[in-house]
């Protein structure tokens, strides 16, 4: 329901319009007779609406009291007054009233003005309350909104231009700068092919992006909506649309982008890293291998041909050698041992002189280093690894003492494998290896000897305990029956014989001490046929023992 | 009375243990041939066997392997006299079978003492029964 304040100094009026607007189905809100009255009820009740008399009571007028209250509260005023002078009528209009009824006025005229005046105001309000909420959202806004002409020329921008490019609207506007101008050397082709575009275009609509140079030099990305605006036949009327800076999220992109390149980077040498690790791992682990298979088969090789073939497997199968031929050869160049393994030459018939070798091995028994021969090379046209699938390069090379040639190795390298310096120098040391190595075993020859000349003199140290100690209890026998002081002199005699056959005794005990040594770790064995010729009880017959208790007297 | 069995290839030995032994009191079965004694010994009862290592065709610790098969009640003790000492391992092996191991030369009181010991206990055992 409408509240009317009225403000009339007369008693007797204010009584009678009070009335008549209750007929009219008003509530009054109250009557003041002054204007300071009428602010100060204005501010209790706030009614919807003033009735305000010019002439009041008091110091203050109505225009005065009005002006007062507007600029506090939102109330529109009628104005009462039984005045039409011009003066009058201009001060009341600078108050922006929203009735003026001249007294004396029928009833029917001011419920007219009464209720235009409250539904003017409501209008007001609404207007008022939709620009504050359009001028919040503008001022909010991050980004412009912007119509172009059909020849694309700005009509308006509004927003934050000033914060996207720097200058206003208005400079803008006057192109100066021109919104042109302002686009990016490399997006103004872009630019000007997606703009002609959503001109020609009725109801065109399209997103976009380009670059600007903003007032204070940096370049801005711009994300743009753009639309054609037709009428309702279809013609284009104008382009609209909205602009945003979006160079923060460019830059963050940018910026995620750099770092997954980074770390994509950092993964990739990490792999790399490790990659080369592994190959480093394999590489020295096949060297390792390379180098210490003559050591290693050393070990448990008990001849010549079995050293041979535990090399040739080792190197096949860890060496990584697609294939691999050693043979020895003896004093006379003939071949004493050999061992293949892998894809080799596979000789028809064990060769026994090196006549029958491939020309690649005999080329190498006589000439001194590595040497590298590939698949075309005619020097091994003999040989069967040139048709072997993946052995592209063939090594070779001799094995030699100080003194003389010991053999002769070669070894097939697989097909991933280039016989570069460090590949040679390897197969050089494998090759010194070799060689030490089965020098080491033929001059093990010469312990044997020596071991068996070890085990000889232990079974003659054994037969003379046994030839001395039998006639030494023989004559202490007959001394004993012989009851006479000089058979207690020969008694002692044979003990003091028997005291150097004791020396004797350590002296076998420290040769058979050596003896076990060399079995344990020369790994050096009489031969079966030295066993067989040995007497029979010498196997049972083993030791004198060092802790044993003797029974002399 | 009581008797000695003595084993030894060398016939020296054996006779010179022989004129021992007898003068000590006992009787004595002496062989130069252990095959012999396998053959002739289980028939005899001697109280004490007197046995050599180094002998031919068999050894004396081949001579206990076939003898304990004869003697599996180990009745008789056998003391191997030998210019050779046993090794520990045949000492462990043969502990059941051999009394005493002596090394030669020995004194014959000596041995006669240690035989006195071992056969006047089997008497004593006799005795009680």
């Amino acid at each position: 329901m409408t509240t009317i304040l009225i403000t009339e100094d007369e008693q007797l009026v204010a009584q009678d319009l009070k009335l008549t607007l209750e007929g009219f189905g008003y509530t009054v809100a109250g009557i003041a007779q002054s204007g300071e009255e009428a602010i100060r009820l204005a501010e209790q009740e706030r009614p919807d609406l003033i009735l305000m008399d010019i002439f009041l009571a008091g110091a203050m007028t109505g225009i005065q009291a009005a002006d007062e209250i507007r600029s506090r509260l939102d109330i529109p005023i009628i104005f009462l007054t039984a005045y039409s002078e011009a003066q009058i009528v201009e001060q009341v209009r600078q108050t922006g009233p929203y009735g003026y009824l001249l007294k004396p006025f029928n009833e029917q005229e001011m419920y007219i003005a009464i209720e235009i005046a409250v539904y003017r105001h409501s209008l007001d309000r609404t207007l008022r309350e939709s620009e504050q909420r359009y001028r919040l959202f503008v001022e909010h806004f991050q980004g412009v909104a912007f119509r172009l002409s059909l020849d694309l020329n700005p009509v308006f921008f509004h927003g934050a231009l000033s914060a996207i490019t720097g200058y206003t609207e208005e400079e803008i506007k006057a192109g100066k700068p021109s919104w042109n101008a302002l686009i990016h050397p490399d997006d103004r082709h872009t630019y000007g092919k997606e703009m002609q575009t959503a001109a020609t275009n009725p109801g065109y609509t399209r997103e976009f992006q380009f670059r600007i140079f903003h007032q204070q030099g940096s370049v801005r990305w711009i994300r743009a909506f753009i639309q054609n605006v037709v009428d309702d036949r279809d013609t284009p009327l104008f382009i609209q649309g909205s602009l945003y800076d979006v160079t923060s999220m460019i830059e963050a992109e940018e910026r995620l982008r750099a770092l997954n390149e980074h770390l994509d980077e950092l993964v990739k040498k990490r792999t790399d890293d490790l990659e080369a690790t592994n190959r480093e791992l394999y590489l020295k682990n096949r060297a390792l291998q390379i180098t210490t298979a003559g050591t290693r088969a050393l070990v448990v090789a008990k001849t010549e041909a079995d050293l041979l073939a535990i090399i040739s497997r080792i190197l096949s199968v860890t060496g990584a050698y697609r294939g691999f031929w050693i043979g020895t050869l003896d004093e006379q160049g003939a071949i004493q041992s050999q061992s293949a393994s892998g894809n080799t030459c596979r000789f028809d018939k064990q060769p026994s002189g090196t006549d029958a070798l491939p020309p690649c091995i005999r080329v190498s028994i006589r000439g001194e280093g590595v040497m590298v021969f590939d698949n075309e090379t005619e020097t091994c046209s003999r040989c069967p690894w040139r048709n072997e699938q993946g052995g592209e390069h063939i090594l070779t090379t001799r094995l030699y003492s100080d003194t003389r040639i010991l053999g002769v190795i070669s070894a097939v390298l697989p097909g991933h494998l280039i016989p570069d310096a460090s590949e040679k120098t390897l197969f050089q040391q494998m090759a010194q290896e070799i060689s030490f190595v089965i020098g080491y075993m033929r001059a093990s020859d010469r312990e044997k000897v020596a071991f068996e000349q070890i085990s000889r003199i232990l079974e003659q140290l054994a037969t003379l305990n046994d030839h001395i100690r039998n006639p030494l209890q023989g004559i202490v026998g007959y001394a004993s029956l012989i009851d006479d002081p000089g058979g207690e002199k020969v008694i002692d005699l044979c003990m003091k014989v028997n005291e150097i056959v004791d020396q004797l005794d350590k002296g076998y005990l420290e040769s058979k001490k050596v003896r076990s040594f060399l079995e344990r770790h020369e790994r050096i064995f009489r031969s079966p046929e030295e066993e067989r010729r040995s007497v029979p009880w010498r196997k049972h017959v083993v030791s004198p023992s060092a802790n044993e208790q003797r029974k002399h007297p | 009375m009581t008797a000695i069995a003595i084993i030894d290839d060398d016939p020296y030995i054996v006779e010179i243990f022989a004129l021992t032994f007898e003068r000590g009191g006992y009787s004595v079965f002496s062989y130069t041939d252990p095959m012999h004694a396998l053959k002739n010994l289980p028939s005899q009862n001697p109280c004490v066997i007197i046995l050599d290592l180094m002998m031919t065709p068999i050894t004396g610790l081949q001579f206990l392997d076939r003898w304990k098969t004869l003697d599996p009640h180990r009745s008789i003790p056998v003391i191997i006299l030998s210019a050779w000492d046993v090794s520990p391992q045949d000492r462990e092996k043969y502990a059941g079978l051999v009394t005493r191991i002596i090394r030669k030369p020995v004194l014959p009181k000596v041995l006669l003492e240690i035989i006195g010991e071992l056969c006047h206990a089997g008497e004593g055992n006799e005795a009680l029964q």
